[in-house]
This record gives structure tokens, sequence and C-alpha cells, in this order.
């Protein structure tokens, strides 16, 4: 199956292609020029390619060019998304190493190129917002209990993510609900949603009326979000890009912070806020999101908390799990909003690991997969997953990148236990959360 | 990707322009603390940035102010009887090295000069490393050559007056040859009269030491009105005076394999043009190519000291 997913677009590549040749940036200022309507949308154009570029660089100064990069920048992943697709278009590709093939081309292929990658830049337009049914949806078979799986930043069809969707589908006793956090990489568009995503998606085979539910996140939306919409919703039957599914005792929320970048669009508030009110002393929401509502690392994201507002401070959110962030972070229960925040965001993107003393982490007692790290800011303390990643053997060395895996919740009637896995489904943490 | 030093030092240097308040506070120590308008304007080009960086126009009153702090923070003094400019107040103290640069590049000034395809077609910039050699681009040569890579007498002048204000006086020099082309690395030496140099009139030293990312540069050249590379802004940087001598100040963004990246507001015809350390007046590099809100790029002084020496 990897044989049909695009090769991976290095920084390398990219920064020879593009600076080798004075021809190649004149060739793209004036083709950025040819196809704007005035000098303001020019030059806007030529600022965006070349930050592009300059995060590019940025991005890959640690993994130099030797595993996928994807930085949170919408140009530089749409370039390389058009980079990945022509070298496959015109078999320009070569392996990188014996697991991994990358796009393989020249500043001779990009001056050909880059009239068209403008072209395609300029029509992208957000996809078509789709309104989500007002009530949960049931989940099937018991009502009192099920499992859940959950996938964050999943979407690059290599390294952990397709040995985590395996673990997944032998589980013997099988999920009710899978559920991604989002990020199909680079910037999910219909070949990456299909061939890095949907491909590999864990079936359920235990559970054949499985609900699948997937997040929408910023890298989805820098294709303006169509395959997501498109593709991946019909796909999972899932009504929208925001949504509820319950059972006697819980009911689990997925919000969307891409459509509107790290804000919530719409109508999701006073939708969240009649769920959460319907199920005041009835059942405990749970959130999920691609982006953080806190975080030791990252920043907060003030318009999504400050719009939820008393839905968060208020104590009325059990848990959230959310990606975006590349790592397994386990908080400890906020001491004001009351809520287990949980970033699952390693599910398949290569991160690099983190000097976590530096930020006062220590070493768990008798566990080496996790640190435990104080409070931060509005981020309570908490563990982090730490380690090498095998995964990443034959690319690079291991020891730089931490590991990837998933989480699975257990819900027995209005208890919770909850466990990280490794790829291969060991279990590196469980524990009852309530 | 958080984390690495150049990264860091990307982020360090948008916080010190745009976000962590030195740009503000420098603006409103200048307009007074009652002028709010020029702080907004310092928010509104952040903003502008932001917005351009991510492939989303700007509104009029974003760019517009970003066209107030690029002209703030990067302005390009011209050069006049053999001396440049003082730097406005409000951005004299982002380069402290200034006043002492512009004593220590009077003896090299008339070293640098206009390349003109003859007999007044101005095409580039190009500088003296010794009596008889001129350094400039390869695509300068090029354009001069009509491609050919080869010149004689009669083709090409060198002006190394040519200011703003001033009458220039000075017969052009002969561009008489070529000494020697360096392709991939655009580097073109050109053959010229002997100079008379004195104390007062000196041929450029170049600093083969590695530069630091962060170092205060210049770029001397003549710079073109170039609106297709360069659509915005460049109308309120020169005041529509093109092609006459002119002072970048700027910074090395970063270095790479013989290059050097800075941000020193350059046009087309600064291409040649010698980047100088504001410290030493010696140059660091030379400066070949630029992309707007991108980077300059420079060939560094070691690789071009490496092309020249055997033809001193």
């Amino acid at each position: 199956m990897t044989e049909d997913i695009n090769p991976i677009v290095t920084f390398s590549r990219i920064n020879k292609a593009f600076n080798k040749s004075e021809a190649v940036m004149s060739t793209a200022h004036q083709e950025a020029e040819a196809k704007s309507k005035d000098p303001v949308e020019a030059a806007t154009r030529m600022a965006a390619l070349g930050n592009a570029l300059k995060v590019l660089e940025a991005a890959d100064a640690q993994a130099k060019s030797k595993v996928l990069v994807s930085p949170d920048d919408a140009v530089a992943c749409l370039l390389q998304t058009f980079l990945a697709q022509k070298a496959v278009e015109e078999n320009k590709v070569q392996p990188l190493n014996p697991h991994l093939k990358e796009a393989k081309f020249d500043d001779h292929d990009v001056l050909g190129w880059i009239g068209s990658f403008f072209t395609w830049w300029k029509k992208i337009k957000p996809a078509k917002w789709q309104t989500a049914p007002p009530d949960p949806e049931t989940i099937p078979g018991n009502p009192s209990d099920f499992r859940l799986a959950v996938l964050g930043d999943w979407g690059t069809g290599r390294y952990g993510a397709p040995v985590s969707a395996k673990s997944i589908e032998n589980d013997p006793t099988g999920y009710d609900v899978l559920m991604h956090l989002g990020d199909v990489y680079y910037s999910g568009d219909d070949k990456e949603v299909q061939k890095q995503f949907l491909d590999f998606w864990p079936k359920s085979p235990k559970k054949p009326n499985a609900v699948n539910r997937a997040c929408n996140s910023n890298h989805e939306m820098y294709t303006g979000g169509h395959a997501y919409f498109k593709k991946t919703l019909p796909t999972f039957r899932q009504k929208a890009s925001y949504f509820a599914v319950q059972n006697d005792h819980w009911v689990l929320c997925g919000l969307d912070t891409a459509y509107a970048d790290k804000d919530l669009a719409k109508e999701q508030v006073l939708w969240l806020r009649r769920i959460v009110a319907q199920n005041q002393g009835v059942r405990k929401v749970i959130l999920f999101s691609h982006h953080q509502p806190l975080s030791w690392i990252e920043e907060q994201h003030p318009k999504v908390v400050g719009k939820l507002g008393d839905i968060i401070t208020g104590g009325h959110i059990f848990a959230w799990y959310w990606g975006h962030e590349h790592r397994c972070v386990l908080y400890d229960q906020h001491p004001q909003w009351k809520l287990h925040g949980r970033c699952v965001g390693h599910g398949g993107y290569p991160y690099f690991r983190k000097d976590w003393a530096k930020m006062g982490g220590t070493p768990e007692a008798g566990d080496k997969n996790w640190v435990m790290l104080p409070a931060k800011g509005f981020a309570p303390g908490g563990r982090v997953l730490d380690g090498p990643n095998p995964l990443i053997g034959g690319h690079d060395d291991p020891i730089k990148y931490g590991p990837q895996g998933y989480m699975s919740v257990q819900f027995s009637g209005k208890h919770i236990f909850e466990t990280v896995h490794a790829p291969d489904g060991t279990k590196l943490y469980d524990r009852q959360l309530v | 990707m958080p984390g690495d030093k150049k990264h860091n030092w990307y982020l360090a240097r948008a916080e010190r322009a745009f976000q962590n308040g030195n740009v503000l506070e420098k603006v409103k120590a200048i307009v007074g603390p009652n002028n709010m308008p020029a702080i907004e304007q310092s928010k509104l080009a952040e903003e502008a940035l932001t917005r351009m960086k991510a492939g989303k126009k700007p509104t009029p009153k974003q760019l517009a102010a970003l066209e107030f702090v690029i002209r703030l923070m990067r302005p390009v003094p011209l050069s006049q009887n053999g001396a440049l400019a003082n730097l406005d107040k409000q951005v004299a103290p982002s380069f402290p090295d200034w006043p002492t640069f512009q004593t220590s590049i009077k003896p090299y000034l008339y070293s640098i000069g206009r390349i003109d395809i003859a007999p007044k077609e101005g095409i580039g910039t190009g500088f003296l490393v010794s009596d008889g050699i001129l350094v400039t681009n390869k695509h300068v040569l090029d354009i001069l050559s009509k491609g050919s890579g080869e010149l004689e007498k009669g083709q090409a002048v060198v002006r190394f007056k040519f200011e703003s204000g001033s009458t220039d006086d000075e017969t052009p020099t002969d561009i008489t040859g070529v000494i020697g082309v360096h392709d991939e690395l655009d580097i073109a030496l050109l053959k010229v009269n002997k100079q008379k140099f004195t104390k007062t009139r000196q041929p450029l030293a170049l600093d083969t030491t590695p530069v630091e990312t962060g170092l205060a540069v210049v770029a001397i050249g003549y710079p073109f009105e170039d609106t297709k590379r360069n659509p915005l802004f460049i109308n309120a940087l020169f005041s529509k005076k093109y092609g006459v001598k002119r002072a970048a100040p700027g910074e090395v963004s970063s270095t790479g394999e013989n290059s050097i990246y800075h941000d020193c507001s350059t046009l087309g015809g600064n291409s040649g043009s010698p980047i100088l350390s504001m410290k030493t007046a010696q140059v660091v590099g030379l400066h070949r190519d630029g992309y707007f809100l991108y980077r300059n790029e420079a060939v560094d002084a070691a690789s071009l000291n490496e092309f020249i020496q055997p033809h001193l």
C-alpha cells in the first residue's frame, strides 16, 4: 500500500531547485504577477512563497531532509503537495532510503511547473460548511459500555501510523468508536486523504457498526478542506465537521477548530451550549478537537477557549482530547476548569524529542516511558510520553524522535479506563480516570 | 519546527522588529508618547506582514503601515559629495555603528561605481579590489556583453561618482575586458583602466572571516526602479530617485553554502554591490539577487576571495 502514497518532498530538494538558479524565483515572481489582479496580490503571493521557503528551512533544521516534515504553514504545505503530485505525474520519484521515496525534481522542473502552482493555489477556496444535527447520535450496541480508539496527527501513511492502525484492527475486543483528531499531510488534498488516511484507517472487524469520526484540522484546510468534507465525512457517515455521539452516561462532542483557524466557526458554540445544557446531571461531556485549549509548549488558542467561556470555566467538560502538537501528554485535572486534558498527537508525524529537563521535567520513577512535568501557565502538571522511536529506524536516528501510538478509552457505565498504547498495541500507561 | 537555532533567530528578529515592543518603543520615542497613531502603525504593519506571509492580502491601512515601518527600519540613504547621509534619528538607534561607518567608508566610496552600457544606460554595480579589477555579477556581464561573456573597450563604462544632487564631472572609466567568470557563484571580474589610489581613495578590502547572523551590514550600489520584482514600497523608500549611489543598512539574516543572506533594501541595479560590514567597512559579500519580502543573497567574501586571488 505504501507504494501508492505520495513521495515525500524534502527541503533539501526544494532549496536546490529554488535557490540554485536566479531564474526560478524570478520566474516565480513573473508568474505571481501574471496570475494576480493587482500589485498587492502579486506582492502577497511573492511574500508568502518566500516565507514558505523560510519556514520549510527552519522546520527541516533538525530532520535534515531524512523524514517527512510538514510545518504549520499553508503555502509551504501546498508547495509540498503540489511538488509531490507533479513528481508522481512525471515519474520523478526515487528512493530516499529503503523505506521511503522522495520527489526528485530540479530547477528545470520547477521552472516548468511554477506557473501551474500559482494557478492551483489561487483557485483554492474553503469548502462549503455543513451543519450538524442538533442532537447527538447514539453509539450502537450496549447503551452503557463502549470502547473508543483515538488517533491524532496520524495522516502520514508512514512510521507508526499503519502499525497503530493494524493494532486497533486486530484488537481482540474491538472498538465501538474510532476517532481521528485531524491532520493529513501535507495539505490534505484528495490523493493524500485517500492514500494516507482513508486507505489506512483501521477497520473494526469485531464491531461492524462502529462509529468513525474525524476532526477537521489546519493541514486539511490548507487545500480548503474539500477532501475532508467531500471524502472523509461521507466515508465516515459523518454529517458535519463538528459532531456528537452518546450513550447513556457520556456524550462525545467533536469541534472544528480549523475551518476558522484556531477558532470556532459558525454555530458551533450555540450547538455545544445546548448539548451541555441538555445533559447537565445526565451525561458527562468530553470534547475532541484538533487544536489545543492549553499546552506547556505551544500557544493557547484564546478564541476557542474564550468563545466557550463558562462551558469551560464552569467545569462542564469532563475531558478534552486534542492533537496538533505531535506528542502524547496526559495533563492532571485542571484545578479551575476541572477537565482532564489529553494531547494525543503522536499518531504518525515524526516529531523531535524535547529536552524536558529544561522545562523542569523529571523521569517518572520506575517507568522510563514517561516524564513528569510541573504546571505552566494555564496548563496543569502532568506526564509526557518520551523515549526513542524505533519506527524511525532506517530513516534517521530513532533516538532523536519521540514515540508514536494511540489511546484507547473504555467507558463502563459512569467509569472511564484510559490506556496509552505503543503502535504495536503494547500498554504504556493505563488507569481508571473516574 | 520550533526549537532550532535558526528558527529561534528568525523569531527573535521578527519579535525585535514587530512584536516585543522594541519597534513600538522606538516609534513611540520618536513621535512622542501622545502620538498613538505611531503605535497603531506598528501593530498594523505586523498584521500586514502576517497576512502577506500567509498569502492573504492585507488591507490598505495595514499595507500603508507596513510601508511606514519598512521605510523606518530599512532606509536607503543617499551618497552625496563622497559622504553618506545620516540615518533618520528614528532608525539610528538600530544601527549604532552607522556614524563610524560613515567615516570609515569614505576612502572606498568612489571605488564603487555604476556600470553602464556605453554611453549611459545603467545596468548594475561594481567595485574595485585592485587598481585594474572591478568585481560585479556574471549576470551583469551577460547583459553588458549581450550574452557573449566578452567585452572590449567602448562597450561598457563604470562611473564611480554618479551621486544625487551633484554633477558627475568625472570621465567614465572604460571597461576593457573580462578577467574571469564564475558561473555558479555569479561572479565576474572585469578589467578596467588603472586607477589612481590615494589615502582618500582606496580599493575595497575583503574580510573573509565567517559572518555571524545579525551582523549589521550595508549594501552600496545603484538601485534602479524595479516594479516587477518589488511591486510595493519602492517609491516610498527611494523617493523616485533611482540609479544614483545609495547605501542600504540591514542585517545578515542567515548564511549558507558560499552565501550570506541579508535584508538591506536593494533593487535590480544593486547587482554587483559590495556588502560591507558596518563595523569594519570591509567587504563581507557580493550581492547577487534578492526576492521581495524574502531575502537578499550574496556570495560570501571567502568564496569571492578564493576566486579573485589568482587574478591579483
